[in-house]
């Protein structure tokens, strides 16, 4: 009988102390505490780089707004694109034309310099607006890759790596958008206000 | 008794054979761009096949094989004389005169070369009378909606070049009471089929936009207008494939039907083509189709846009913008975009004030 108790009691003990090792190891090894200081290096490196201005176009009340952020400099083309584009879709601030959740999906540029962006199916799903958001939208993203890139002839937007036939039932999506949004939106003799 | 009773059977019969023989009607129309007119005669076709033309620069004389009733309207700016039989219109200072006959309607065109100016201060001269008959309150509101004074004051600016509107077939119906220009119109409802355009809980602008093309359609068709509708249900129509289903049609007026976040009304036409393009490029170029009739989308956007701010007394803002959909068709082309608001239902009541809006607005572009 005696035996019996010390026996429960001993795996009771044992019980004990690998929870409170587990405890232990988890709270002073575990991947959280990894994460912290490889956070706080990253934010410190960032501030350590070289920064690159970058130019936005952004729809906001009827017109392009253009911005200017900062971010880590990057050197190759397609990586300036994709940060451009990344930062374009960035939470569209509220009543913005801007469709919500949008991701780069790649970013290609053929030889005749006409660069290739493929988003993801929530820059079509989520938009919400009439022919002058689209255009906006559209020509946000065209003038904004211009300002930035120098290398480059024409822009094809892709949705989940197909052609789609349109945006928002507005614009051609299946060709590129250089020719279609050189005209500038006017209303009643001057630039184009809701 | 029985004398008298077949002479009043034969009398009956022959006065039912003249009541039978039941004139024709002939209707008459013109159209102009830059100095080149064109009259056109349209009637039955044993009429016109059986007609015999004779013109000379003066005048263009038309032998009809029986009687006939003449329709022109009110601003006609050719003189006319009639007898039972013959048609003789006077044309003043004509040059290259050449008729043809055509059919699917059977017309008689009469092709030629006018002096601008002596047709504008014809046509001054004709619209003269009409606005004393207006200040006295002779013309009815329905003829002559407010707007139209513009459009009479356009007319008279002969020396500016008229588009053309293209030789279509029109209906028995045709009003009398619309000018020249617009006889075919072709609704485009907006998205359809898996393309929503904007949407809030069971709200569909593709559905809005089919609804009012359809009452639009129906209302433009009781006034004899031809329309086409790019779709008559909800379905997925490309936007190439409503260019050029549109331009098949060659019609008058192109209008699309879309909505718009904003409060607004938003009326919306074609951006020009950028002038440093090369001439003969843009001449074939397909998506510059429209620069040739921008003035006349203009004119019309303005138009609607007027009569929806007075009925809606709300702002209508005429925009342009370089839209596939207006900038490749091939006639006057604008897009109309309501307001998609929560405060918006567009139940029948609203649809109605809508399409007679635009129904003022069309007779005020005319």
């Amino acid at each position: 009988m005696n035996n019996k108790i010390v026996w429960i009691s001993l795996i009771f003990v044992f019980f004990l102390v690998g929870a409170a090792g587990s405890y232990f190891f988890i709270r002073f090894f575990g991947p959280a505490q990894n994460q912290q200081p490889h956070t706080e290096s990253r934010l410190q490196s960032i501030e350590g780089q070289d920064l690159m201005v970058i130019r936005l176009y952004v729809p906001k009340n009827g017109i392009l707004d253009m911005q200017v952020r900062k971010l880590p400099r990057r050197t190759e083309i397609i990586a300036i694109a994709e940060a451009v584009i990344d930062e374009f879709f960035r939470t569209p601030e509220a009543g913005s034309p801007i469709p919500q959740g949008v991701k780069v999906l790649g970013i290609y540029r053929d030889a005749g310099l006409n660069l290739y962006l493929d988003l993801s199916d929530e820059v079509r799903r989520n938009f919400q607006g009439d022919a002058l958001s689209e255009f906006l939208v559209l020509k946000g993203i065209y003038d904004s890759l211009m300002a930035n890139l120098q290398d480059f002839q024409d822009l094809k937007i892709l949705v989940e790596g197909k052609e789609i036939e349109s945006l928002g039932g507005h614009f051609y999506l299946k060709y590129p958008l250089k020719s279609m949004l050189l005209g500038e939106p006017r209303a009643e003799g001057k630039p184009a206000h809701d | 008794m029985k004398k008298c009773f077949s002479i009043v059977l034969i009398l009956f019969c022959l006065s039912a054979s003249i009541s039978a023989e039941r004139s024709a009607e002939v209707l008459l129309r013109f159209s102009r761009h830059d100095n080149v007119t064109k009259i056109v005669i349209e009637s039955e076709e044993n009429l016109i096949r059986n007609a015999n033309t004779t013109t000379t620069a003066a005048s263009a004389r038309v032998d009809f094989p029986s009687p006939f009733d003449l329709k022109k309207p009110h601003d006609f700016v050719f003189e006319t004389v009639r007898d039972a039989r013959t048609l003789t219109i006077k044309l003043r200072d004509a040059t290259e005169v050449r008729t043809y006959k055509l059919s699917s309607p059977a017309r008689i065109v009469i092709e030629m070369k006018v002096n601008p100016q002596d047709t504008g201060q014809r046509q001054q001269a004709q619209n003269e009378p009409q606005k004393q008959q207006k200040e006295a309150g002779l013309v009815s509101q329905k003829t002559q909606p407010p707007a139209l004074q513009q459009s009479a004051q356009k007319t008279v600016d002969a020396n500016k070049p008229q588009p053309q509107a293209p030789q279509k077939p029109s209906e028995a119906a045709k009003p009398q009471d619309k000018a020249l220009h617009i006889s075919t119109i072709l609704l485009d409802p907006g998205h359809g089929g898996f393309d929503y355009g904007m949407y809030r809980q069971d709200i569909k602008e593709k559905e809005i936009s089919l609804t009012i093309a359809r009452d639009l359609a129906n209302s433009l068709q009781k006034k004899g207008y031809k329309v086409f509708l790019t779709r008559k249900v909800d379905q997925s129509f490309p936007l190439g494939e409503r260019i050029i289903f549109s331009n098949s049609k060659l019609p008058d007026l192109f209008i699309t039907i879309h909505a718009t976040p904003s409060d607004k009304f938003i009326i919306t036409t074609a951006t020009a083509e950028d002038g440093s393009a090369d001439a003969s490029v843009k001449l074939y170029k397909l998506s510059a189709r429209q620069n040739r009739h921008l003035e006349k989308s203009r004119a019309s956007a303005k138009a609607i846009a007027e009569a929806l701010k007075t009925e809606f007394k709300a702002e209508a803002i005429a925009r342009e913008l370089p839209l596939p959909i207006l900038t490749s068709i091939d006639t006057a082309a604008v897009m109309i975009e309501y307001p998609f608001t929560a405060q918006k239902n567009y139940d029948q009541k609203e649809r109605d004030r809508l399409i007679n809006a635009m129904m003022k607005g069309l007779a005020g572009y005319e």
